[in-house]
């Protein structure tokens, strides 16, 4: 498989998971979008990482992109929590606080 | 035969990242986004990074979807009914993300990874190593000696996510008694 | 000659700077009546007396020491008008002012003598002395200043105080309307002055009356144009036309026809006020005037001049014929004798009519002033014994006779002056008048008889006239029985009480003034008088006048003297006799006369109404006024007021047009950029509505622009 697949792949789903974050209403599933982009990106580490099978940068970023995803998802999920207390919901069109 | 996996984990993957974008169901969404991780989890292997597969696995589908499921339950009246999502913005996010993902695509095809991939592998080529390590034992050595400073960073920020986490979703006591 | 030299200063001397205290004093005594306290009138009013009577020494002063001298000139550069002239002011002293100083000043000081008793129980008696001074002080401007610009002003002042003294009653509606007839019928004469000085001006830029005399003798009148030696070029006719303006300025002063109807009506005043206009103020100052520019005179406008004064003296003569007021009697004869004075200049005796105005002076001031002692005799009997009567009206008199001895006295001779008896005054002034009119129609006539002669024939005419209203006055006030009294039996003559000793007095410093000896050593022969030998006409200066003519003037005056005296002689005893027939006690007519109506037939009315000149004026001058105002009036209400209104509402609907376009287009076009303006707004406001997806999907627009950028 060339590289160019993988890269390929990646895109698409980092465009699936953007177009996740724009349209959906629900918060949660917005978090959902972004994990489907830190794959998106994790992928392309992955694959540039084959070319390097000594140094394997790739891969130790991809592990440090997953930690720091486990921790965005933690505090990302404690903060839409927060939210539904406040504002006893999870839809972001009525979370609108930063209209001007 | 590894094509056609790589291929199949690739339209498992995309499929399923569909699923995420389309279905109006959050619970359908989050195990779609399971297949997904998995899907890229194979793929993972096949690019020979099979460490990073597991802890893919590991965190995502054990961790992060759990995580997700979690915080649509708790976010979420129980009522018996479907918990649906609504989505806006359609239009202009399909328009957006079609000539984005085209342009990319497009973008990819005009690049050159050829020459790229070539020195690599010549690179490759004349590396001998003096002992034959596997993938885990090459990162493991890694990480215990070049990727010290981030590892422990990346210990320090789990624990600070892990506290903050808690600190910010926990119960807190109100001071008027409730 | 250049105008730096015709107007060059003169300086002060003693002659000049006492006229100036001359003219201040009365002008002090006003505005020391106007500050006065009400209290201390009665004293203030014998101080302002005082006053006139320092003013009147002064004059007499003054009169002695210009006797037979140059005149004293005193002149100042007033101010300057762009490139024109100086313009100048001064004091000129010559023999005529001098005279006219002394008249002035003792009749004004009789009348405010008088005035102390006639006037004492008078509301406002302060106003009245205050308005006495200012009026001699204006009389006293025209008398001395130098300037015909000056002399108008003090004209307008003369005719503002005149004004002010006639409307003394104001509370009477007849005595305000006389004065505003007064003062309005002046201001016509005035318009005509102001037109005189216009020419003069014009021709000499100059109105100094010294520096004039010198122009005019040196212009020249050649074919039909009347040029200076400025170079200045009018028709000739103007020539004539300023002389008439100025004249007409002298008709409305001194009462001329057609302008003599405020006169009569004048008697509204004060009757020492009456006697101050008649004898030495306002009267006078019109004959004053003719006398000052005498020399500037054309032979057309002095022929003007001596056909106005004979019809006035004919006209004011009948008028004076059937009136029944003692006062209105007095003024027709003022009109009357005003009209000879003019006449006199006219005709160019100077001198005589110059003699007649001072001799007229203290005679007609006597018998104003007798028949204000009647009138108060007879206020004060009304008051005594509460019959109501009118004190001004002959036909409650009659037989005063006996109980006002005095004051028949003095009316007895100064209305012997007035008709010209020999051995009064008027007698002398009368003849010289006479004589000269009669010498004039000789020479205009050139020997053979020609309409001229129509002049001097009024003239004697009006002899006859003045006989008889006098004769008639005479007896119907002094003579007979009194006619109130005996319609109330019960009360009888002897409540007639004389008039107080200060009024006595001034009567008979009056009365001597009347006497003939006064005037002349030869009370027959006027050509002996001082006064005469001292005025000698001045030679006429204006272009293109026959030198001739004044010497045959006086040549013949002489010659026809002893003629013309047995004619106005026999005028004289005619007038008498007719009417004594007619007005003796006993006759018919004073039989009927205490019931006699105000006129009995049509040419009665003609008399009394004064030829129904006031009637005339309404039908040919107010009625055409009137309706023409009254046509102007409505024709500005039918058409321009329609037209503003039509203009008004085409502006309302052009206003409404514009206002439509204004909301239409141009609020339409400010409301349209404020809408897309606020469409914009609300466009751009959509993107940041605080939803942070809207955000980031701009945000990844603005990449993929980037990457499509890049990437070509």
């Amino acid at each position: 498989m060339a590289i160019e697949h993988y890269f390929i792949l990646s895109a698409i789903l980092f465009c699936i998971g953007m177009a996740v974050i724009i349209t959906k209403k629900n918060a949660i599933v917005v978090l959902m979008g972004v994990e489907l982009i830190l794959n998106a990106a994790n992928i392309n580490f992955i694959a540039i990482s084959q070319l390097d099978n000594i140094k394997l940068g790739g891969q130790f970023f991809a592990l440090f992109v997953i930690v720091v995803a486990a921790a965005e998802a933690a505090v990302g999920l404690a903060i839409i929590l927060k939210i539904y207390k406040y504002f006893s919901t999870t839809n972001l069109d009525e979370i609108n606080q930063l209209k001007g | 035969m590894v094509e056609v996996m790589f291929y199949f984990f690739c339209g498992v993957a995309v499929l399923s990242a569909l699923v995420v974008l389309f279905s109006k169901n959050i619970l359908y969404a989050a195990f779609s986004l399971v297949a997904t991780f998995m899907a890229v989890a194979g793929i993972y292997v096949i690019a020979g990074a099979e460490f990073v597969a597991i802890t893919q696995i590991m965190v995502y589908v054990g961790g992060i979807v759990v995580l997700l499921i979690f915080g649509v339950m708790l976010t979420n009246k129980i009522s018996g009914k479907a918990m649906i999502t609504e989505s806006r913005n359609k239009f202009s996010a399909a328009v957006v993300m079609t000539s984005l993902s085209a342009l990319l695509i497009y973008a990819i095809f005009q690049m050159n990874f050829t020459a790229l991939q070539g020195q690599a592998w010549i690179d490759n080529n004349n590396y001998k190593p003096t002992e034959n390590l596997t993938n885990i034992n090459q990162l493991g050595i890694g990480l215990m000696s070049d990727y010290i400073l981030p590892f422990e960073i990346a210990a320090v920020l789990l624990l600070v996510a892990l506290i903050g986490a808690a600190t910010i979703a926990g119960y807190k006591e109100r001071s008027d008694g409730h | 000659m250049e105008y730096s030299e015709l107007l060059r200063p003169l300086p002060w001397t003693t002659p000049t700077i006492l006229c100036l205290v001359i003219l201040a004093l009365p002008f002090v005594s006003f505005l020391l009546m106007a500050a006065a306290p009400d209290s201390s009138r009665r004293l203030m009013s014998w101080v302002s007396s005082a006053f006139i009577l320092i003013a009147a020494c002064i004059s007499v002063y003054l009169l002695l020491s210009v006797w037979a001298q140059p005149a004293s000139h005193t002149r100042f550069d007033w101010f300057s008008i762009a490139s024109m002239p100086q313009i100048t002011a001064g004091i000129l002293l010559d023999i005529n002012a001098a005279l006219m100083l002394v008249v002035v000043n003792v009749i004004s000081f009789l009348v405010h003598v008088y005035s102390t008793a006639y006037m004492k129980d008078d509301a406002g008696y302060k106003k009245y002395f205050a308005f006495l001074g200012l009026f001699t002080f204006s009389m006293l401007g025209i008398v001395l200043a130098d300037n015909l610009l000056i002399i108008f002003v003090f004209w307008e002042l003369v005719g503002l105080s005149s004004y002010l003294l006639i409307s003394h009653w104001y509370q009477k509606d007849s005595a305000s309307k006389a004065a505003k007839k007064a003062f309005i019928v002046n201001r016509v004469g005035d318009a005509g002055f102001l037109i005189g000085l216009a020419i003069l001006w014009v021709q000499f830029n100059t109105l100094d009356i010294e520096a004039l005399k010198v122009l005019m003798s040196q212009s020249t009148l050649a074919g039909g144009e009347w040029t200076t030696t400025l170079g200045y070029v009018l028709n000739a006719d103007w020539l004539t036309v300023a002389g008439i303006g100025l004249f007409l300025g002298a008709m409305g002063k001194s009462a001329q026809f057609p302008l003599q109807v405020w006169l009569p009506d004048a008697m509204e005043g004060p009757t020492p006020v009456s006697a101050l206009i008649h004898a030495a103020t306002m009267v006078a100052a019109g004959v004053f005037l003719m006398a000052r520019v005498f020399v500037l005179l054309d032979i057309d406008a002095l022929t003007f001049v001596a056909t106005i004064g004979a019809i006035t003296a004919f006209m004011g003569a009948i008028a004076a014929l059937t009136q029944h007021d003692i006062k209105k009697v007095l003024a027709y004869s003022t009109i009357s004798q005003l009209g000879y004075m003019l006449m006199g200049i006219g005709v160019g005796a100077y001198d005589a009519a110059l003699f007649h105005l001072f001799t007229h002076a203290f005679f007609k001031a006597c018998l104003f002033l007798a028949a204000g002692s009647v009138i108060y005799a007879l206020h004060e009997f009304e008051h005594d014994t509460g019959i109501k009567f009118d004190a001004q009206d002959m036909r409650n008199m009659g037989g005063l006779r006996k109980k006002l001895p005095f004051t028949f006295m003095a009316y007895g001779v100064s209305a012997l002056a007035l008709i010209g008896i020999p051995f009064f005054s008027g007698f002398l002034s009368k003849d010289a008048l006479l004589s000269g009119a009669y010498a004039w129609a000789d020479v205009m006539s050139g020997g053979g008889f020609s309409i001229y002669y129509l002049i001097p024939d009024l003239g004697f005419l009006t002899v006859i006239l003045t006989a008889l209203y006098m004769f008639r006055q005479l007896l119907l006030v002094f003579f007979g029985e009194f006619r109130i009294a005996a319609q109330h039996p019960g009360h009888s003559l002897t409540e007639v009480k004389e008039v107080p000793l200060v009024m006595k007095a001034v009567l008979t410093v009056l009365g001597i003034m009347s006497l003939g000896l006064i005037w002349s050593i030869n009370p027959l022969d006027h050509s002996h008088s001082w006064f005469l030998g001292a005025l000698k006409a001045p030679t006429i200066l204006t272009p293109g006048f026959d030198i001739d003519w004044q010497p045959r003037l006086i040549e013949l005056t002489l010659a026809n003297h002893i003629k013309v005296t047995v004619i106005s002689m026999t005028m004289i005893v005619i007038g008498a006799l007719t009417g004594w027939f007619l007005y003796k006690p006993g006759s018919a007519y004073t039989k009927g006369y205490f019931q006699r109506k105000n006129t009995v037939n049509k040419l009665q009315a003609l008399s009394y109404n004064n030829w129904h000149l006031d009637e005339a004026y309404k039908l040919i001058i107010e009625k055409p006024v009137l309706w023409i105002a009254n046509g102007l009036s409505a024709f500005e209400k039918r058409v321009i007021d329609k037209a503003i209104d039509g203009f008004a509402v085409i502006n309302v609907i052009i206003a409404h047009l514009i206002g439509w376009i204004d909301r239409m287009v141009v609020d339409g076009f400010v409301n349209f950029s404020v809408f897309f303006a606020g469409r914009i707004g609300v466009m751009t406001k959509s993107l940041q509505g605080g939803r942070v997806q809207s955000y980031i999907l701009i945000a990844v627009f603005g990449i993929v622009i980037m990457i499509f950028w890049i990437i070509w």
